[in-house]
């Protein structure tokens, strides 16, 4: 079963990436702006050329108009952002953050809830990387019965994500790989953390302001080994437990970028 | 629309998730594996044998003619006690599988794996069966040939296991779990290593697991309460299961029957002798607690735990508990102590045995302030009681055997000592 989460998550991920020439990655020749003046005033349309004073564009009415610099309140030019209808655009390069709420509901004990955020700077429209940190709670019961305990762990990863498309909604994949520190658990037993690796893929949407949604599914791999007292049955002693394990979930991601 | 697909997609596995941990553990635990015998065998066995020496030895029960020491899991030892000081071993009564046993006149009461037994030592070199009641504590578990369950042996094992398998997997018979089942019916070895038989003699014994009431035999095991007639034929009348759990000592008092078990001590009102009905619950952390009402309104209870298997922890307290209002149990004062076993009150003295530690006397004048008077630390003591029929004799079961004292104020002098 766990070949085939992982054959889910890479075979879309291949597919993805290998259909994303597709999708006409390119620059632009033509700059084409929003342009927003003070008095509310919204222009769209190609740049024609630019002066101290004055900016010239071309308007889908195929009318030329000149805007005078100081009436310029606010600018977005296809050379920085790529732009989509109703206003909403991508930055194509510069810092942005993300907050992430990662999820695997299964309806019993064996559940993983977490929190992380990501620092990550886009070079391109095509690539970013960054930092990311944040703790993952796993729920796991070592007898296979009902024993429940929740273990944590303190995620910090190097962070990569590739665009598949350009589209105002979003493909892209990404990957997480870094260490999971273990947290304390109840019990107060010994556990120790490991290597994390977690891939994913998702659709981010483009957005008129600056936080924009983010929807995605990954794939966590989380290598731990410890030792646990586990209730026997009758609820009467406990056993010593000593594992090695990968816990290895899905999890819905829900997420906003802010930049 | 491809947008609505990857949407569909993404929540469709988002409710199929996949959790495949993988890996390995390693459970460490102690193995109980069955040990067979031919039930009908060990029950037709001859009850006398010949003198054996003593290797593992249990409760005790001494008067100025006999000295009876249990050897647990096999019988009872007889001795001509007639000289104090020189014991002759006479014969051994073999009970396979006995732990506990009650002295009532001319007759001892002993249990026996699943039964219960009535056995006359009016002639205590010539002991006879009255009466045995089969099955008693429980139903024998038969294997494919025949034999029966008369046993576990433990070892400390480890296993290796996918990360994801079950570690335990419970095997039903037609009455419960099999193991379950003989843990919790059977009587248990003890919590204390040595200690005096309850008898009607002398004193009864706070550490005990049979009692006798108004021609009453009561009996726990771990969690069952039986009751046993003696009036007319010896019967079994009734079998309580789950009167409680962890049950280690029991003490009549009047109407009241006093259980102590690892995490409270329970009253049972034996108004109706043959039905006890539950009354109340003092709860408390826990602890090998043996139970000693010292009165209809006073009870005295120590809490044990230490660095062993049965009741780990670092509590150790006598505890004097108003019982007044049995419905309304309270503590009214807690002595610290080391590692308090049995107890009995003499006089107004209470005598606490410590263990290895030694030998608590506490000033009861005022039974519900205890003062402590003397610390002896050179009488080592898991049980105290009272010489049947000497009061100024003390009679001390500890780790270096079973020791009589004579006692002069809170000083204590060693008059004879049964080494085992």
């Amino acid at each position: 079963m766990k070949g085939i989460c992982l054959g889910l998550v890479l075979n879309i991920c291949w597919v993805f990436g290998a259909s994303s020439q597709e999708f006409g990655f390119g620059d632009v020749d033509i700059e084409s702006a929003v342009v927003q003046t003070y008095d509310g005033s919204i222009y769209k349309g190609y740049v024609l050329g630019r002066s101290e004073f004055e900016l010239q564009m071309l308007l889908p009415t195929m009318d030329t108009i000149n805007v005078h610099e100081v009436l310029i309140h606010r600018m977005r030019s296809s050379n920085d952002y790529d732009l989509y209808k109703k206003g909403r655009f991508y930055p194509k390069k510069g810092f942005y953050g993300s907050l992430f709420f990662n999820s695997n509901y299964t309806g019993s004990g064996r559940g993983s809830n977490g929190l992380n955020a990501q620092l990550v700077y886009q070079p391109s429209k095509k690539y970013a990387y960054g930092l990311s940190g944040g703790f993952q709670a796993n729920g796991l019961n070592l007898n296979g019965e009902w024993d429940w305990q929740t273990y944590t762990f303190w995620q910090f990863d190097l962070y990569g994500k590739y665009n598949l498309s350009r589209n105002s909604s979003r493909f892209y994949t990404d990957l997480k790989l870094g260490f999971g520190s273990a947290g304390e658990n109840e019990r107060e037993e010994e556990t120790n953390g490991g290597l994390h690796i977690e891939p994913g893929f998702g659709l981010q949407f483009a957005s008129k302001g600056h936080f924009r949604f983010n929807l995605g599914i990954a794939h966590q791999f989380q290598n731990s080994s410890g030792a646990s007292n586990v209730w026997s049955p009758d609820g009467r002693g406990q056993n010593r437990v000593d594992y090695q394990l990968w816990y290895s979930r899905t999890v819905l991601r829900l997420g906003i970028e802010f930049y | 629309m491809k947008h609505s697909l990857l949407l569909l997609l993404t929540i469709a596995i988002f409710f199929t998730s996949c959790n495949d941990d993988f890996g390995t553990k390693s459970i460490t635990y102690t193995k109980a594996t069955a040990t067979y015998g031919d039930l009908d065998e060990i029950r037709n066995a001859p009850l006398v044998q010949l003198a054996q020496s003593i290797v593992d030895p249990g409760k005790v029960y001494i008067t100025e003619e006999i000295l009876l020491i249990g050897e647990e899991g096999s019988g009872i030892h007889v001795y001509d006690n007639s000289n104090p000081e020189n014991p002759q071993k006479k014969i051994f009564i073999n009970i396979p599988s006995n732990r506990e046993f009650y002295v009532q006149g001319d007759f001892l009461f002993a249990e026996s794996m699943y039964d219960m037994l009535k056995i006359d030592i009016s002639n205590p070199f010539q002991p006879s069966l009255v009466t045995r009641v089969e099955n008693a504590f429980a139903s024998p578990v038969y294997n494919d040939f025949n034999l029966a369950v008369i046993g576990f042996d433990y070892k400390e094992v480890t296993e290796e296991a996918e990360i994801n398998s079950p570690l335990f997997q419970e095997q039903w018979n037609d009455n419960g779990v099999f193991y379950f089942d003989f843990r919790e019916s059977l009587i248990p070895p003890s919590a204390v290593p040595s200690s005096f038989a309850g008898n009607n003699n002398g004193g009864i014994g706070s550490v005990n697991r049979i009692a006798y009431s108004k021609n009453k035999i009561y009996a726990i095991s771990r969690s069952n309460l039986l009751v046993f007639n003696d009036l007319g034929t010896f019967s079994l009348t009734q079998n309580m299961q789950f009167a409680g759990t962890e049950m280690e000592t029991i003490y009549p008092l009047g109407d009241k029957l006093f259980i102590g078990s690892r995490n409270s001590m329970t009253i049972y009102d034996i108004s109706d002798a043959d039905n006890p009905a539950y009354e109340s619950n003092f709860w408390h952390e826990n602890s090998c607690d043996p139970v000693f009402p010292e009165s209809e309104s006073t009870a005295y209870l120590t809490l044990r735990t230490g660095d062993f298997a049965e009741c780990p922890g670092d509590q150790n307290e006598l505890t004097v508990l108003d019982i007044s209002d049995s419905w309304s149990i309270r503590p009214i004062q807690t002595i610290a102590m080391e590692s308090p076993y049995g107890m009995t009150m003499i006089g107004d003295r209470l005598y606490v045995g410590e263990g290895k530690r030694g030998l608590k006397i506490f000033d009861a004048t005022n039974r519900r302030n205890l003062v402590l008077e003397h610390f002896d630390r050179s009488v080592e003591a898991y049980d105290v009681i009272a010489h049947p029929t000497k009061p100024n004799l003390l009679l001390i079961a500890g780790p270096n055997g079973f020791s009589q004292y004579n006692k002069q104020g809170n000083k204590l002098e060693l008059l004879s000592n049964i080494s085992l």
